[in-house]
């Protein structure tokens, strides 16, 4: 036992010089790749390009460099323990952002939004029960022009250039496919409005169907047909801005957090302008006219109303009274601003000097 | 019995701690702690480059916009520097190995003067951005680029490539260290623990750049 215990049976392994040097030109190499990568535009590759080169110069230093490669297992479990875990740290937070869904803002429509579900694959067939639905809507909405019979001879037909279409003819401008018919009635053309916010998909898709009914010789979906309906994938996606009725928007809407006077503000918030404004315009607009409030709506979809501040050059309509008048009165169509009246001229003219204090 | 015999290293004044059974078990087992200390070690960057990775898929035109403020010369510079100082470094632990004391000293200088030349590229960059106001976190006052996150990014970028810088000076003076022991003729190819775990350390530092430099000056 003893000395001779110290050095036997274990000898350290001796790594080549040769291989040394050629590890660090191998390293200069990718050095010299991944710089010249990072001109080319990849964009999000760009990313995962640079740290795949950087895991590989990574490894030729960890195997070569400081010897893994020829090292006990107890130390490579180790150190790769630690790049396993924070691979799981950076996937974990990462998909925190990579799977929420944004804040859209919503526009808030002046009628009670229906339920949309439709799906488009399964009412393109036709079913006795669409036909008679769509009858029905048929009857009320297009034997205006285009008559009870199909035959574009309505009382309105009188009045249009181009007629409206004889749908007995079957002769079709814009496709005869159910999809296309679909597509005709949603959008319109020519003269023909269209019925998109006025009918749900089904109701479209019924009456479709029921207009087929006066031709028997109408063509069927062609694949062509649903993949510009975007109904194969790879198509064209119709994204809606999702659309809530303005009273769900005013039941939902959150109280307004942070309405904070400033100690020292020049307003007087005892006064008549003060009033009105707090009353009708703070909920949205913002104690202090801060606007860019997010007030939530709902999850789902998510949905958000934002205001704009009155400060600085998006809020130019502030700085007249008469257009101020004009848009606080008449509201905002279309971006979930209503209109307010029945003020007096005193009135007006409180709330427009108030809210011009706040614009300050 | 042998307990109580001293069972110094053949040819150096180092002693094998008695409970340790021989001396490659106590070189096993220091390695084993020094890749323990280096776990730990990617564990700090790893954070830092979670927060840049998150704050980068935030802000994605912030960070394109702030990250051409680097000098992407200096930085490739500072790579090559560091690669040959961790290839004089192995060569170091590799002539230690073979008892060969000059060389092992002459690789050693070399890396010693790679990390001083990487201080002070790092120092004339740090120099050119606080001219510019471009300062971590709250003392952010550079106008130069629109985008109102890009402070973020240098908060990440002085945060990391500063720790790094740390990690660079400790290397040094370890590095010196080093030098003084193996000048002083402690080290041949029957113990040269402390030559390797330097090295390791060091191989470290040039392996966190390695990520550093793409993820800060190529990609943004």
């Amino acid at each position: 036992m003893g000395h001779s215990e110290n050095h036997e049976h274990h000898e350290h392994h001796l790594t080549p010089i040769p291989v040394l040097v050629k590890t660090f030109i191998a390293l200069i190499f990718l050095t010299v790749i991944t710089v010249g990568v990072s001109y080319i535009e990849l964009g999000n590759m760009a990313f995962l390009a640079a740290m795949f080169i950087a895991s590989i110069k990574c490894g030729l230093v960890m195997m070569i460099f400081m010897g893994l490669r020829w090292d006990n297992l107890s130390n490579n479990v180790a150190i790769f323990s630690a790049f396993v875990f924070v691979l799981i740290f950076i996937f974990l937070t990462a998909a925190d952002l990579w799977f929420r869904e944004d804040i859209t803002p919503v526009a808030v429509v002046n009628t009670q939004v229906m339920e949309d579900k439709g799906d488009p694959n399964i009412l393109r067939n036709k079913t006795d029960d669409l036909i008679a639905q769509g009858k029905v809507i048929y009857e009320q909405q297009c034997t205006i022009c285009h008559g009870s019979g199909g035959l574009g001879d309505g009382p309105g037909a009188a009045a249009l250039n181009p007629k409206p279409r004889n749908f007995v003819e079957g002769k079709w401008q814009r496709g005869g496919s159910p999809t296309r018919m679909f597509e005709s009635i949603s959008n319109g053309f020519a003269k023909m409005p269209g019925f998109k916010d006025a009918l749900t998909t089904e109701q479209r898709y019924a009456v479709v169907h029921y207009v087929r009914t006066f031709n028997d010789n109408n063509p069927d979906d062609t694949e062509a047909d649903l993949k510009a309906a975007g109904l194969l994938g790879g198509g064209k996606k119709e994204k809606k801005t999702p659309a809530i009725p303005i009273a769900m928007a005013l039941e939902n809407m959150a109280e307004p957090d942070n309405v904070i006077l400033p100690a020292h503000s020049a307003l007087t918030p005892q006064g008549r302008g003060a009033k009105l404004y707090n009353a009708y315009c703070a909920q949205c607009h913002g104690g202090q006219g801060q606007g860019a409030q997010v007030s939530a709506l709902g999850v789902n979809p998510r949905a958000a109303i934002t205001t704009r501040t009155f400060k600085g050059s998006g809020a130019s309509w502030v700085g007249n009274q008469s257009t101020f008048v004009s848009i606080v009165s008449k509201g905002l169509p279309g971006k979930s601003k209503p209109g307010l009246g029945g003020f007096t001229k005193g009135e007006w003219t409180d709330l427009y000097a108030y809210a011009r204090s706040l614009a300050r | 019995m042998s307990d109580h015999e001293l069972h110094v290293v053949e040819g150096t004044n180092h002693v094998t701690p008695h409970h340790f059974k021989s001396a490659f078990h106590e070189f096993d087992s220091s390695k084993f702690g020094m890749w323990l200390f280096l776990v730990t070690e990617i564990l700090i960057f790893g954070g830092l480059f979670v927060a840049f990775i998150i704050f980068q898929g935030l802000y994605p035109a912030a960070f394109k916009a702030a990250h051409l403020e680097l000098n992407r010369t200096m930085g490739a510079i500072n790579t090559v520097v560091l690669l040959t100082s961790s290839l004089t470094m192995a060569l170091a632990v590799g002539y230690a190995q073979r008892s060969e004391k000059q060389k092992t000293t002459l690789m050693l200088l070399i890396t010693l003067a790679c990390a001083a030349i990487f201080m002070v590229v790092k120092y004339f960059e740090y120099t050119h951005k606080f001219h510019l106001g471009i300062f971590p976190a709250g003392f952010y006052t550079y106008q130069g680029i629109t985008e109102p996150e890009a402070p973020i990014f240098f908060s990440l970028y002085f945060m990391m490539t500063g720790l790094h810088g740390i990690h660079v000076l400790i290397g040094m003076i370890l590095i010196g260290w080093v030098i003084f022991r193996n000048n002083r003729g402690d080290f041949n190819k029957n113990y040269f623990t402390p030559v390797e775990l330097v090295g390791l350390f060091w191989h470290l530092v040039d392996l966190i750049w390695i990520f550093l430099f793409p993820l800060l000056y190529l990609i943004g």
